[in-house]
């Protein structure tokens, strides 16, 4: 009732629009400045690109720049059991004075993760006690971390066998202390950290770590052990593409962020690590290359990455919705892909690569109207090819748009246009049926969008079923029957043909959502309703923006298009600048005479 | 490229503004307008009365120099303070808002006729009405860049539709060449600068555009494009229907178009012209709209001019009943709109223009003493 009162008095009275600017680019000499003093003010900033390359494709995150402050809220910090009431829980912990810091009472410390991890209630956690044998002294210590998550075997031959084993073999007199002795002498593995909040330990556990405390260290070590089960490196299942490389992203940061860098090769590739979500700590990269993306674009990602006050973020396309500029447009204003070739493609670009974890589709900012109609395909085929492609995939998209509404337009208000032969043949399919043309497109539009939902939800071993009861039911019977005429099935059919040509997913749903738009405003006032809603949706798009880039230029706003990959593509040795719209630090991606080998350094190309 | 700071537009983007501003016309009932007015030598007419515009608007824009950056309003206020301004913004609005009316009922008009016969036209209106808010709504920023998107395929369109009757041309039409006589040419070719009136437009979209060679360039180039497609559009038209017919036709260019006929196949394709005639009146109507309202919210001091787009859209859509029909429209644009708007406005704005030049100096004048 509060959301239909704010309707009204949105509506009766006009409120003054909050202060808010809104985002727009800035050219890199304005930026720079910026950047100067964000550098300045963090100075132990760094990115995380040096972290955590696993072989195995497990991520280290050794540096993340975690968006949540584990120092700033205690209550965070204290134990939790689900056994007592809330207010139980908020009494302090015994635990030293800091309720975050980790204690040197090796007690405190084990009866605090015991809390904090539910033990024995969670079984999938492991604590294992044991001691080290220090200066001929035993000293208690235990290890923490998530079975199935972890390398069982490196954490035995890794850190339990150097820990217990090693420790009391006869080492000469050390000079080190104890902290000094496990971190320098006993554990051989590489990626090992000193953790001295409990917060920290807690995530790194969380993230497939393992965490040893010692009796009498403030100070937990924490080893990337990750070991969980991941899919290989396969076929994109939705991106697929004649020509060009065959590889998809997965479900690993890692492998992800290395699959872009073995393409690109370059060092100013930067991947900047940013954890996602207040509980969940989603790990998720942002990737750009330092010295072509433009400052203020870069520094307008991490601001709304880190600005996210959301407890769980698990996939990309949470994250799409989260942070993305028009939530009602209905078209994408990012590119959703599972092809690291297409993003590396993009990132030489200029553009801004999103990899979360867990999510085998990366995002890529900002886009335009007409990237979205760009296939990966479309740079690795010959030019001439590439424009056929586009061009028919133009023409796919006004069929899925506009077909139907069209057709009920033109049925309904201008059947004068229709030649007359053509005429005769539909009035006669049409003469036993007893629907109004409206009626009788509505009625297969619903039955078409039913079949390709059911089809995407309906298990593998009845697929074929649903196939003969959409084909056979639904088109042969109804025409059979007379419930509709034989040339709207072909209309509707080829309307959602055009929906599957097109090479973005979302896309094709807000064309869905469109096309029934303009079947109502076709019905209504023919041609002229259509107009009016090309319209509506024209001056919507021309006000959209994407991280600061207008949704349709370079055409609106007119700007330059000497990067000739618009609507159509120039030839490879043509396409010399990058997109004017975003506004990169270098303007040019190859030189004017790229082809070197032709005679007159490039002056008789043809 | 707009990059930050305050919204500013392109020299192009301008351009296509202004064109379509003015050549809008060409749908609705100019060619024949110059039929009427001097038969067979209509584009001789038009042909003068560009001549004639340019040098008028060549003395504003000289005239205009100084005041960079600063709208009609702004120069107003600096020829006669407030009072002057307050009277320019109240007469530029409602010449606007008559503006919008009388088109917005032409055009609905001549769309019932020609597309919705069955329907009340103030269904037609109401069309139109949401397609004028939710432009507005989004702004000059969203209006002129669907304006740059959208008049090249328009003019496509009409080049489409003037190419597919080429095979209906006849140059016997154009004789007599000098029409009903060089009196017509000439008299009635000095009233006709109106049809340039639009181009006035430019400035109130001065602060806008912010460079004076920008300002210029782009008002002579929509102006030179804009006189050569409304002569093309005149000459095309008297070049296919003989010089009695002409005269008769309510909508020339739609019946340009219903002559177009493509083998047995595509023999009635008029149809698809509505989209052209519908987008570029909805344009039309949007931009005029949207100008009169930043007239009315600048006028009057307003901060936002958002709230007064409901209102006023009641407001225009209620004023579009007034005139009984699509008789009376025409009579009033033709017989009243295009006769004095344009010599009105040239010698309303160079006035403000020679006074604001005045006080301006005499002001220097008083600082350097």
């Amino acid at each position: 009732m509060s959301y239909i009162g704010s309707i009204f008095r949105r509506l009766l009275f006009f409120e003054e629009p909050k202060k808010q600017e809104q985002f727009t680019l800035k050219s890199p000499g304005q930026a720079q400045q910026g950047s100067e003093n964000q550098s300045n003010n963090q100075p132990g900033k760094q990115s995380n690109n040096q972290s955590g390359n696993r072989p195995d494709g497990s991520l280290g995150l050794t540096n993340a720049k975690a968006v949540t402050k584990p120092n700033k809220m205690p209550a965070e910090a204290k134990p939790i059991s689900i056994s007592k009431p809330q207010k139980e829980q908020k009494q302090s912990p015994k635990v030293s004075k800091q309720p975050d810091e980790i204690s040197d009472d090796i007690n405190v410390n084990l009866e605090y993760m015991k809390n904090r991890f539910s033990i024995p209630l969670n079984c999938d956690i492991i604590l294992r006690e044991f001691s080290i044998n220090y200066k001929n002294k035993l000293i208690p210590a235990f290890i923490m971390f998530f079975d199935g998550m972890t390398d069982r075997a490196i954490i035995n031959g890794f850190i339990l066998k150097p820990l217990m084993v090693n420790s009391i073999m006869d080492v000469k007199e050390s000079e080190y202390n104890l902290q000094d002795f496990i971190l320098k002498q006993l554990l051989p593995h590489n990626q090992i950290t000193l953790e001295s909040t409990y917060s920290k330990a807690i995530d790194k556990i969380n993230f497939g770590s393992c965490a040893l405390f010692a009796d009498g260290l403030c100070v937990s070590f924490t080893a990337d052990v990750k070991g969980w089960e991941h899919r290989g490196v396969e076929k994109p299942n939705n991106e697929i593409v004649i020509r060009g490389p065959q590889e998809g992203f997965n479900e690993l940061l890692r492998t992800n962020t290395a699959q872009i860098r073995k393409r690109v090769k370059d060092e100013n590739l930067i991947v900047d690590d940013i954890a996602v979500g207040k509980v969940s700590k989603t790990p998720c990269s942002m990737l750009y290359i330092k010295n072509v993306a433009n400052e203020s674009l870069v520094g307008e990602v991490r601001r709304r990455l880190e600005s996210l006050n959301v407890d769980y973020m698990l996939d990309s396309g949470i994250l799409e919705q989260l942070i993305e500029d028009s939530t009602i447009y209905p078209s994408p204003q990012m590119i959703s892909t599972e092809r690291p070739d297409y993003v590396s493609e993009m990132l030489v670009l200029g553009k801004v690569v999103i990899i979360v974890s867990g999510s085998p589709n990366v995002l890529v900012v900002p886009v335009t109207a007409y990237e979205l109609m760009h296939s990966a395909e479309d740079i690795y085929v010959r030019y001439p090819y590439a424009n056929l492609l586009r061009a028919v995939r133009y023409f796919a998209l006004f069929l899925a748009l506009l077909l139907p509404g069209i057709y009920i337009a033109i049925v309904n208000y201008h059947h004068e246009m229709i030649p007359t032969d053509l005429l005769i043949a539909i009035e006669a399919a049409r003469e036993k049926v007893p629907f109004p043309s409206i009626i009788e497109l509505l009625l297969m539009e619903i039955s078409f969008e039913l079949i390709r939902e059911a089809g995407v939800r309906v298990p593998g071993p009845i697929g074929p079923t649903l196939g003969i009861i959409g084909a056979l039911i639904l088109g042969q019977a109804s025409v059979a029957a007379n419930i509709v005429s034989p040339i709207l099935i072909i209309i509707v059919a080829v309307a959602g043909i055009g929906s599957f040509a097109l090479p973005n997913y979302s896309l094709a749903y807000s064309i869905r959502i469109l096309r029934f738009g303009f079947i109502i405003l076709g019905s209504i006032a023919g041609f002229l309703g259509i107009t009016l809603g090309l319209f509506m949706i024209g001056v919507w798009s021309t006000s959209v923006k994407s991280f600061g880039v207008p949704f349709v230029a370079p055409y609106g706003p007119r700007t330059s298009t000497k990067s000739k990959n618009t609507f159509f593509r120039a030839p490879e040795w043509k396409l010399e600048f990058r997109p004017d719209y975003l506004d990169t630090k270098k303007k040019t991606r190859q030189d004017k005479y790229s082809m070197g080998w032709k005679p007159g350094n490039g002056n008789n190309r043809g | 490229m707009q990059t930050q700071g305050k919204m500013t537009f392109g020299r192009l983007e301008a351009v296509f503004l202004l064109i379509n501003l003015i050549c809008t016309k060409l749908f609705l009932f100019f060619p024949r307008m110059t039929v009427e007015d001097a038969g067979t030598a209509g584009w001789i007419m038009v042909v003068f009365s560009t001549l004639i515009m340019l040098i008028m608007f060549s003395i504003m824009i000289r005239l205009f120099k100084p005041f960079e950056g600063k709208d009609i309003l702004d120069v107003a206020a600096i020829a006669g303070g407030k009072p002057l301004r307050f009277i320019t913004g109240v007469l530029l609005a409602s010449i606007a808002f008559f503006t919008v009316v009388i088109s917005l009922r032409e055009f609905s008009e001549d769309m019932k006729v020609i597309s919705l016969p069955a329907s009340p036209i103030s269904f037609v209106i109401l069309f139109f009405i949401i397609g004028m808010a939710l432009g507005s709504f989004f702004g000059l920023e969203a209006i002129i860049r669907i304006n740059a998107f959208v008049v090249p395929v328009i003019a496509v369109g009409y080049i489409l539709i003037l190419a597919g009757v080429i095979p209906n041309m006849d140059s016997d039409n154009l004789f007599p060449i000098l029409g009903t006589g060089l009196k017509d040419i000439f008299g009635m070719g000095l009233l006709r600068v109106s049809v340039f009136f639009e181009l006035l437009t430019i400035f109130i979209i001065t602060p806008f555009l912010r460079d004076s060679k920008k300002i210029r360039s782009s008002s002579y180039i929509a102006f030179g494009l804009s006189s050569l497609i409304l002569t093309i559009g005149s000459l095309a038209y008297i070049l296919v229907f003989p010089y009695p017919s002409n005269k008769e036709l309510f909508l020339p260019t739609y019946h340009m178009a219903r002559l177009i006929s493509i083998g047995r196949f595509f023999q009635r394709i008029e149809s698809l012209f509505v989209f052209i005639w519908a987008m570029s009146a909805l344009l039309y109507m949007t931009a005029t709209f949207y100008l009169m309202l930043y007239i009315v919210a600048k006028t009057a001091g307003l901060k936002y001019l958002r709230p007064l787009i409901l209102p006023f859209a009641v407001i225009v859509f209620s004023a579009a009943f007034i005139p009984q029909s699509l008789i009376s429209v025409i009579n009033i644009t033709t017989g009243i709109v295009y006769k004095i708007n344009g010599v009105a406005a040239f010698v309303f704005y160079t006035l403000i223009f020679i006074i604001a030049n005045l006080r301006q100096k005499s002001k220097k004048g008083v600082c350097k003493n």
